[in-house]
């Protein structure tokens, strides 16, 4: 468990008939952005929950840190927004941060006018939180999160509701802390943010795990080039043939070829043994965007 | 136990800063200074009434007229501080902090049942200051001649005690609803239409159930307010069994035990198995 501050094996939720978790088995590295990816419904939001404590799992077990540390113990050390932050709309910014700090027990009066200065709060610090934007909103909660300076961060949709600076400024944030010991397990629907600032990838369908790796790993895996040869349906036929490529497609005047794009000139040599001659040729570059329609609708399909 | 103080004292940090306390603290002192100063200005005072509006005597009149006032307001006051929690989804937050479930509920009983006393006190203060101006007036002096300091704090300790199973049943209904306006309603039902109607009249009507209410918490509370003198507690004549009396001190008091043990057993029990949900609405 040393590299891993979560661990989970088989963990299940099931609302009555309804299976929203099913056999989670997920492995989350310390040091690292981790990105929770899934369609809404997908049971991203209640595996934070389960991990935090809110929600009774119904079969299964987790660890957070390590198998000998506490629940309360070890979420004293997590910092955590769920869904929309709650906080008590007729108390202040100021006076929200203060009473969870007190709570939570943990740090010192003057880390909360730095967190609200990093997140940007500090000029509406002592106005009402019902009084604040979403984006403010969520500023606020990623303050709370920060607070008492923890090992493990759970962010769920943490850009949700602020404008494109505001994304962009939180991205810059959430990547800063992932440097270093502490951990980010990270929620969003917005793929293109998650391939910049996440280090490793789980994606959940339909409450299962159904991809997990580091981000570079899985696009590579699904990396390709495209092709247009002097014979387009010779060069298939010869191309399928080789065990290292994984799938040839005819699309329209040319061919995708499933393959490591480092051996794309083993491709050319293989034709050109064959009297075949490549024409134009350019690398696949699979987004984690395309990678995750791709997986989530084979797994619809599967179900189907 | 360093921790579980410093909670109370952060439970105290928010909720001081709401409205709903301080209203609930006014109309609380008002209700017996209306009734006190009508009487006592409007009406005609002789014997026994001459003594009641003198210190100490006005503490326990204060406590007879206004206990049920705080009784319900630590009700509204207790669903409306949890209610909020799962309305805003705060639990959420502070859950997540890792508070302990049952710290934090355990918190804020004692938060509320000490917001109860507190209440009770300021009631018996303000009347004490009432009863110092109409003393400087009256004749006599300021001071009742039959009565006891010490019965009147005697009654305000047994006025703070009864507010407990209250608290618990407010605290259970909230975590069982994870509503505040629902346990508000179920609650003031329960003291009022159950405890106050419904059981007199079926003890009245039923042979059987003449042993039962023995056992009902409206009962309970009147035996122990209205000890040693069981004819005039707070709603004595509508909590007095077929027999015509109110159960006895003791009884009246494990009863009470019984229900607020049990009452917050399950409370804590549910709290600890239920899910916490975010915000409601908006």
């Amino acid at each position: 468990m040393n590299d891993l501050v979560i661990r989970t094996h088989g963990l299940t939720k099931r609302y009555g008939r309804v299976l929203a978790v099913d056999q989670l088995s997920l492995e989350v590295p310390r040091g690292s952005v981790f990105g929770l990816l899934g369609p809404n419904g997908s049971g991203k939001t209640t595996v934070m929950g389960m991990l935090l404590g809110l929600v009774r799992y119904t079969s299964g077990s987790y660890q957070l840190f390590s198998p000998d540390t506490r629940d309360t113990e070890a979420l004293r050390r997590v910092g955590a927004i769920v869904e929309t932050p709650s906080f008590y709309p007729y108390l202040s910014g100021r006076n929200n941060l203060k009473y969870f700090q007190g709570v939570l027990g943990r740090g010192t009066p003057g880390e909360i006018d730095g967190l609200l200065r990093r997140v940007g709060l500090m000029d509406r610090a002592d106005d009402r939180f019902h009084t604040y934007s979403l984006g403010m909103k969520q500023r606020l909660g990623i303050a709370c999160s920060l607070l008492g300076n923890p090992d493990l961060l759970f962010l769920d949709e943490p850009t949700n509701g602020m404008d494109p600076a505001g994304m962009a400024e939180v991205r810059e944030l959430v990547r800063g802390l992932g440097d270093g010991d502490r951990t980010v397990l990270l929620s969003s629907h917005l793929l293109h943010e998650v391939e910049q600032v996440c280090d490793s990838v789980a994606i959940l369908s339909r409450g299962k795990l159904i991809a997990q790796g580091a981000v570079a790993d899985l696009l590579h895996s699904n990396e390709g080039v495209r092709l247009f040869t002097t014979d387009d349906s010779v060069a298939q036929k010869i191309l399928a043939e080789l065990d290292w490529v994984e799938g040839v497609t005819a699309k329209g005047q040319g061919l995708d070829v499933s393959a490591p794009i480092a051996r794309s000139w083993e491709l050319t040599r293989e034709l050109g043994n064959s009297q075949v001659y490549v024409t134009e040729m350019w690398p696949l570059q699979v987004s984690l965007e395309q990678y995750f329609l791709d997986v989530t609708a084979e797994d619809e399909g599967v179900t189907q | 136990m360093a921790s579980f103080l410093s909670l109370i004292g952060w439970e105290w940090f928010k909720m001081r800063r709401r409205w709903a306390p301080w209203i609930l603290l006014a109309v609380i002192v008002a209700f017996p200074q209306v009734v006190y100063w009508s009487v006592f200005t409007f009406g005609e005072i002789t014997g026994e009434a001459s003594e009641v509006r003198l210190l100490p005597n006005s503490i326990e009149f204060a406590l007879t007229v206004g206990f049920t006032m705080v009784l319900v307001s630590v009700v509204i006051w207790t669903a409306s501080a949890l209610g909020s929690e799962y309305g805003w989804g705060t639990f959420r937050t502070s859950l997540a902090k890792g508070t302990g479930r049952w710290q934090l509920l355990s918190a804020v009983f004692v938060l509320m049942f000490a917001t109860g006393v507190a209440w009770l006190v300021v009631l018996c203060l303000t009347m004490g200051i009432s009863s110092l101006i109409v003393g400087l007036i009256a004749e006599g002096g300021g001071v009742a001649t039959a009565g006891e300091w010490s019965g009147a704090l005697v009654q305000l300790a047994k006025s703070a005690v009864a507010l407990a199973p209250y608290i618990a049943l407010a605290m259970l209904f909230t975590v069982l609803t994870s509503s505040g306006g629902v346990t508000i309603g179920i609650t003031l039902v329960y003291r009022f239409l159950v405890e106050g109607v419904l059981v007199p009249i079926l003890t009245l009507a039923v042979d059987w159930f003449g042993p039962v209410s023995d056992f009902v918490l409206g009962r309970a509370v009147s035996g122990w307010l209205a000890s040693p003198n069981p004819d005039d507690g707070v709603g004595a004549a509508m909590f007095l069994g077929a027999d015509g009396l109110l159960p006895g001190t003791l009884h009246s008091l494990a009863v009470m035990l019984a229900y607020t043990v049990g009452l917050g057993a399950v409370a804590l029990w549910l709290f600890q198995r239920k899910d916490i949900g975010g915000a409601k609405g908006p």
